[in-house]
């Protein structure tokens, strides 16, 4: 009898011990797709995307260097030599604007360098579908692991939640658990 | 995805009340030991102060009185460390809670007329 209910006992610690072995394997799956994510979410756009946006800044720049310029000495001289008044700051945007192309075909040269390099690109597109997968794949995880609490919980075996768990697998119906 | 707000925040909310409960428990013992250890400081005082008329009188019950705060400061300690670990986990118990109870509340779904946000922080307790 004492031989029976020590094997049974046995039993019980090891169920327990594999119950909770899954569950630890659950989180840290949990924690590898979060890194997933974090990494999807941080692929740069493609590189026709950031040449784009450089092309267009310098544009905005050009256009600011040239706007700032007074032109009214020029048109109203008054009697005086006409002047532009240019400070030190406004040599160095028109030269900056007058130059914009060769700029341009610098920083796109660094762009190419960084792209190689670097991670692969994502359209915006293609970066929301990834995304919203891995975020199904991290919905799963979560409610894997509120099953697996839900269960060790009936088995009477008492094992905190996260703080941080997600709301949606914590009220989840039991019906949700078993699909 | 179907819910069981209702259920599943009742549940929730029982888990949070067992953990303050034990966390008080655990604030309440505390403070107990903390009184046993000054009342044993309080008599190790007085003895050494007898000490000085009658030290051969005194000097057994002053090493008893030794061990005594000794074994409560040792206690003191594990306890401590088991205080640490419930109030952990109260705060983890009221971070679901709460975070389940808010996820409820913006979605429309049903809560329990007694559901109540951030009752799960305990005062807090100078050791």
């Amino acid at each position: 009898m004492l031989k029976s209910l020590k094997t049974t006992r046995g039993k019980a610690a090891k169920a327990t011990a594999e119950a909770e072995a899954a569950l630890e394997e659950i989180r840290q799956l949990r924690l590898r797709l979060l890194d997933q994510r974090d990494d999807l979410a941080s692929r740069p756009l493609p590189l026709e995307h950031a040449v784009e946006a450089m092309e267009a800044a310098l544009e905005r720049q050009a256009e600011q260097a040239v706007a700032d310029i007074n032109m009214s000495g020029l048109m109203r001289p008054g009697g005086r030599e006409p002047s532009l008044n240019l400070d030190a700051h406004d040599r160095a945007s028109l030269a900056f604007a007058a130059a914009r192309k060769d700029i341009a075909a610098l920083l796109r040269e660094r762009l190419e360098a960084r792209y190689e390099s670097g991670p692969e690109p994502l359209s915006r597109e293609q970066k929301a579908q990834k995304l919203a997968a891995l975020d199904d794949e991290i919905l799963s995880a979560e409610l894997a692991e509120e099953a697996c609490i839900r269960e060790l919980e009936v088995a009477g075996i008492a094992f905190m939640r996260r703080a941080d768990a997600d709301p949606r697998a914590l009220l989840a119906a039991d019906a949700e658990m078993a699909a | 995805m179907q819910y069981d707000s209702q259920g599943r925040l009742g549940h929730l909310a029982a888990i949070k009340r067992a953990k303050l409960a034990a966390a008080r428990e655990a604030d309440d013992y505390a403070q107990e030991l903390r009184d046993r250890l000054r009342r044993e400081e309080q008599r190790r005082a007085q003895l050494a102060d007898e000490a000085v008329f009658r030290p051969a009188d005194v000097a057994k019950q002053i090493a008893a009185v030794d061990e005594k705060i000794a074994a409560i400061r040792t206690e003191k300690a594990n306890h401590e460390k088991e205080r640490e670990r419930l109030a952990a986990e109260l705060q983890a118990a009221g971070g679901a809670y709460g975070a389940a109870l808010r996820f409820a509340k913006e979605k429309g779904l049903p809560v329990p007329y007694d559901a109540d946000e951030g009752s799960h922080q305990q005062n807090s307790e100078v050791a």
